[in-house]
């Protein structure tokens, strides 16, 4: 019987012929992953598994703002050093690990991944399968190893063309909204269908970034042409692009057609509180953010200048933008992306994920924002009193301008 | 790992969002006083005075989903809660209870065949909760092996230095 992409590679890292769903198993990763955060770095306490294996990088905190990020970005220093981690980026030369280590070459289809964040499930989108197991990293660091349960798989079946102004981000915001908080429990999503062999390798990473609200362990798209292309671009180091078996076993199969796709809002309490952009539309912000390992890339970016090229961001509005990495900024500038945002008069940011944990922009009590981030539990961005909108990247855009909560098919549209 | 047999001294619903056990206000408190005082008092600030060592809880579907932080968990610890039921759990809160040697079992029906107040008799190892008080015996997930020894050792850390102590130099 035929084995999916994701218990394929689970069976290769924990020496297996094969897995089955619900067993629990030692998997030894190719590649382990951390970012500064304190307390972080005590799972570092002690390393005893080759370094080449590792790579760290500044995202938190991009220059450090208090002792206690000082500190953190002192030990991993400190810890790159006594360790031979050669692979550690630095301020300035860093940006949000969940779209950096893919641009450095370090993912590489058919791969393990382990990290202690679970918004790793970013780079299922090159075929890897890469989890979070939060504190276990110690084990990781230690034994080169950790405990995962075997999941079973969904597939996801995507058709259809998305519309101007609606992006994978909305596909996966409409399924979180139909499946649940729980919708995946047990299970990897699998994307795939020619929708998602339409997408960039990007777009398809925003598509697997936050699947944990599924309570799904990762997601995973079986590498193509494209992600073939992408990797090579970046390492000259080999790979086996495994795929699922035409005959393997999948939990269920789910259908989406986007055509009809709207821009989905994820409204306040909590990440899976999903409305299409007619309910929600309004709504009157204060603040709005485009960035995070959820958005930020150049596909983010284009769209974002799309709306935003000749119009003026709203009075009553501050508009903060961070491309996610300095090669996307860089790039940014170069198609004249930073010019048309400043002229907005929008706040260009450093590549961190600062304003998604409440690093920087605070927001007062009865403020209200839209961003591209993450989450939107309350009090994330500051006040308790405070409320998180999130849509994609062109949606902020438009909102920003209008001063509330926005169609950007209205102005995408005339473009 | 011997049965656990204590009395349900709280019932959560669907989803719960385990940093809600201390509120956001105690997310990052690092001190475990600290959050044994403070467990469950936006529900009932007399949660504390009520909770004896050796209570457990149970829960409906995915309970610590969200981006659960550890201080949730050692507030339950530190008020002595042993054992947990729920029907599910969300993936990173099952693996920290884990890590924590803080015993955690799945049993799809938990909700609807046990209350607050009855006493209930776990075996982790075949995953039988037996209910004292209606003395009908629940199914749940047995402990998966590899897991149990976590568990035996008292968590994660104990088990990592086991592991270390036995490992050729």
């Amino acid at each position: 019987m035929g084995l999916t992409l994701a218990q394929k590679i689970l069976a290769k890292k924990s020496g297996r012929a094969a897995v089955t769903p619900g067993e629990v198993i030692y998997a030894e990763p190719d590649l382990v992953l951390l970012y500064d955060w304190p307390g972080l770095d005590f799972l570092m306490s002690d390393i005893r598994i080759d370094p080449n294996k590792i790579v760290l990088n500044i995202d938190h905190f991009f220059v450090a703002n208090s002792e206690e990020s000082a500190r953190v970005h002192d030990n991993f220093r400190k810890i790159a050093k006594k360790y031979g981690i050669k692979n550690f980026y630095d301020v300035g030369r860093s940006g949000i690990g969940f779209q950096l280590v893919a641009e450095k070459g370090h993912v590489r289809p058919g791969t393990l991944i382990m990290h202690a964040d679970a918004h790793v499930s970013t780079f299922g989108a090159l075929g890897a399968y890469a989890v979070g197991v939060g504190g276990d990293m110690m084990s990781v660091f230690l034994l080169g190893k950790a405990w995962l349960k075997v999941p079973g798989t969904i597939k996801v079946n995507v058709t259809g063309k998305f519309q101007k102004g609606v992006t994978s981000r909305d596909l996966f915001e409409k399924i979180e909204g139909d499946l649940g908080p729980d919708g995946g429990t047990g299970n990897v999503f699998e994307f795939s269908g020619p929708a998602v062999a339409a997408m960039s390798v990007e777009s398809r990473m925003v598509l697997c970034n936050s699947v944990q609200y599924l309570a799904a362990d990762t997601a995973i798209i079986n590498p193509d042409k494209k992600t073939v292309a992408y990797v090579k671009a970046v390492t000259n180091e080999p790979f086996d692009a495994l795929r699922s078996d035409a005959d393997a076993t999948y939990t269920n199969t789910l259908n989406y057609d986007v055509s009809s796709l709207e821009p989905q809002i994820v409204c306040p309490p909590d990440v899976y509180y999903i409305k299409s952009i007619k309910e929600t539309e309004g709504t009157e912000i204060n603040q709005a953010f485009i960035g995070t390992c959820a958005s930020g890339r150049m596909e983010d970016l284009r769209l974002a200048a799309r709306v935003l090229k000749g119009k003026k961001v709203h009075p009553n509005v501050r508009l903060l933008i961070t491309p996610i990495t300095p090669l996307i900024a860089e790039q940014a500038a170069r198609e004249g992306l930073i010019e048309t945002f400043l002229q907005a008069g929008a706040v260009i940011g450093p590549p961190t994920c600062g304003p998604c944990f409440g690093g920087f922009g605070y927001l007062l009590p009865g403020e209200v924002a839209i961003t591209t981030g993450t989450l939107n539990v309350p009090g994330r961005m500051g006040s308790l009193d405070s409320k998180i909108y999130m849509g994609n990247p062109a949606t902020v855009a438009a909102s920003a301008v209008e001063g509330k909560i926005s169609d950007p098919r209205r102005i995408l549209n005339k473009r | 790992m011997n049965n656990i047999k204590g009395k349900i001294i709280w019932k959560f619903g669907n989803h719960f969002n385990a940093d809600l056990i201390v509120g956001s206000k105690y997310i990052a408190e690092s001190n475990p006083e600290v959050l044994g005082k403070v467990c469950l008092a936006d529900y009932d600030p007399e949660f504390v005075q009520k909770v004896r060592p050796g209570d457990i809880m149970i829960a409906g579907r995915n309970f610590g989903f969200g981006h659960p932080h550890q201080q949730g968990l050692q507030s339950l610890i530190k008020v002595g809660i042993a054992g947990f039921v729920a029907e599910s759990y969300y993936p990173n809160w099952y693996r920290m209870s884990v890590s924590f040697g803080f015993p955690a079992i799945i049993c799809p029906e938990i909700t609807k065949k046990a209350d607050v107040g009855q006493e209930l008799d776990i075996n982790f190892h075949t995953g039988e909760i037996k209910n004292l008080a209606t003395g009908e015996t629940l199914k749940g997930e047995p402990c998966p092996p590899y897991l149990m020894e976590i568990l035996d050792a008292g968590g994660l850390i104990q088990h990592l230095i086991k592991q270390l102590a036995a490992a050729p130099k």
